[in-house]
């Protein structure tokens, strides 16, 4: 190395800083306005707090408790809803037929009434009484 | 509140009392013996609690649908025995005299019953009251070969009874097995 | 870069450590205590609010080189300067002592000398002469703080060495450096 390139670094050599240079910069520090955070950063700061944590914790608890409730809630409303359905079906059979049962003996009674409405309404000379109707009868055989 | 305790107390003791009162009108219906000759059954057993449960998915805006939901109001029970055969003389007298013996007993009131010889068919429908109070009707429909036992618990009315036949998307006088069970194939 | 318990403890620290470093690359190069000062306030500064990016402590000294060395070229074009620095080295008298030094003495005035010839070399010569004998940085390093090519580098060094070693032949007739 040259003489010239010791001279130089005796002559760009470092200097102490002057005592208070620390101070004076901090102080500068300290009036930095604080840096601008996003929204998304504030809203993660706020999973810093114990009482934030602690709700964030109780609310997906809930969250799970009444997931799990709600499914089987609709599971038991699905078996209720299909027992029902069996059940209507069945009660709509059976009205069927006891409705066509009540039908047929209305039918009957009907056609009754309207053979007695019929007799009555001939002349006394052409009723046939039950019991002389019978005898005729025997008589014919 | 010590005026209300004499009333409440036989409130509660009639309470059981009223129920026994319709359970009156329920008869046995041992016919379990003939469904492995038959060949179709129907067998409906619907309690009050599945009546119930029924009528809530009745719908309102079907006519059909809203006159069973009608009919279902105050019910307690809601059974059928119904049996075809292939042939006659597969069910006897005595098979039904069980039921028809119970229809004797105080209460009961036979207010149809058809008979024709020619068709061998009997027809019987039985109400059982308590004043004014319907407590259940029983019908008994005897065929060559059909068989058919109805027991409803608790008040109805007949006449729509008799006019929801043909309008509940069921052909006429047709038995169609709920269970889907045939007669000697099981 | 691990922070303290207290990261303003820490930075304090950083400071102390480093600002004999960039105190003298800004006060060798712009040759002026108070502006020296403020720009190694505001690289400080700046420090401060890019701490979290800081991966090591060679990553610090490499980081607090390079925003020194560029702020002090950037300064330079951008300000108005007292008319010494304005001037180029061409415009820079060699002193002449009144009273010279014995040939086999060494010049006391020497060093304040080349302090004044490299505060008025070309910004880009100056930094690269600087950081060289300031830092002891070899031409690929300085390459890398400066962001510019090695060979660059080379040539500027080479050409600062023959100005300046012209500037002090002048001033003190012939001197082997």
């Amino acid at each position: 190395m040259s003489r010239l390139d010791d001279e130089l670094k005796v002559a760009l050599q470092r200097k102490e800083a002057p005592p208070d240079f620390t101070a004076r910069v901090l102080a500068r520090v300290a009036e930095l306005p604080p840096p601008p955070v996003s929204r998304w950063q504030r809203f993660l700061a706020l999973f810093r707090l114990p009482q934030v944590r602690f709700a964030v914790v109780a609310v997906a608890a809930c969250l799970v408790i009444s997931l799990t409730f709600g499914v089987q809630q609709y599971r038991k409303y699905q078996e209720m809803r299909r027992e029902a359905e069996i059940a209507k079906a069945q009660v709509m059979l059976a009205f069927q037929i006891a409705s066509a049962k009540l039908n047929v003996a209305k039918q009957k009674v009907s056609r009754v009434a309207e053979k007695s409405a019929v007799s009555e309404a001939m002349p006394p000379e052409d009723r046939v009484e039950p019991q002389a109707a019978a005898k005729s009868q025997r008589k014919k055989r | 509140m010590k005026r209300l305790i004499l009333p409440l107390t036989l409130l509660l003791a009639a309470l059981p009392a009223y129920g026994q009162g319709f359970q009156k009108a329920k008869i046995r219906i041992d016919l379990d013996r003939l469904a492995s000759k038959a060949e179709d059954v129907v067998e409906v057993t619907v309690e009050e609690n599945m009546l119930r449960l029924a009528a809530k998915f009745l719908k309102d805006n079907d006519p059909e649908e809203a006159a069973v939901k009608a009919l279902i109001n105050g019910l307690k029970g809601v059974y059928v025995r119904a049996y075809e055969f292939d042939k006659e003389g597969e069910y006897s007298s005595s098979d039904v005299e069980g039921i028809r013996s119970q229809l004797q007993a105080p209460g009961w009131t036979k207010i149809v019953g058809v008979t024709s010889r020619r068709e061998g068919m009997k027809v019987e429908v039985h109400t059982m009251y308590e004043g004014e109070k319907m407590l259940g009707v029983a019908i008994i429909a005897a065929e060559p070969k059909e068989l058919v036992v109805v027991n409803i618990v608790g008040p109805i009315d007949l006449e729509k009874l008799s006019q929801l036949d043909g309008k509940l998307g069921l052909p006429r006088l047709e038995l169609r097995s709920v269970t889907g069970r045939r007669a000697g194939r099981e | 870069m691990q922070q303290a318990a207290h990261p303003h403890a820490s930075f304090t620290e950083i400071v102390r450590e480093h600002q004999s470093m960039v105190l003298s690359l800004a006060y060798h190069f712009l040759h002026d205590h108070g502006l020296a000062e403020e720009l190694a306030q505001e690289v400080f500064l700046s420090l401060y609010q890019n701490l979290a990016s800081i991966k090591s402590p060679e990553h610090l000294k490499f980081w607090l080189r390079k925003v020194t060395s560029h702020r002090c070229i950037d300064y330079i074009r951008r300000q108005k300067f007292g008319l010494h620095l304005q001037m180029s080295i061409d415009d820079v008298p060699e002193i002449i002592d009144a009273f010279r030094v014995p040939d086999d003495l060494p010049d006391p005035m020497l060093s304040q000398k080349l302090r004044r010839y490299v505060a008025a070399l070309p910004e880009k010569q100056r930094i690269v002469v600087v950081l060289r004998y300031q830092e002891d940085l070899d031409p690929t390093e300085i390459a890398e703080v400066l962001e510019m090519p090695v060979n660059t580098v080379k040539s500027y060094l080479q050409r600062s060495l023959v100005t300046l070693r012209e500037k002090l032949s002048r001033c003190l007739g012939e001197v082997n450096v």
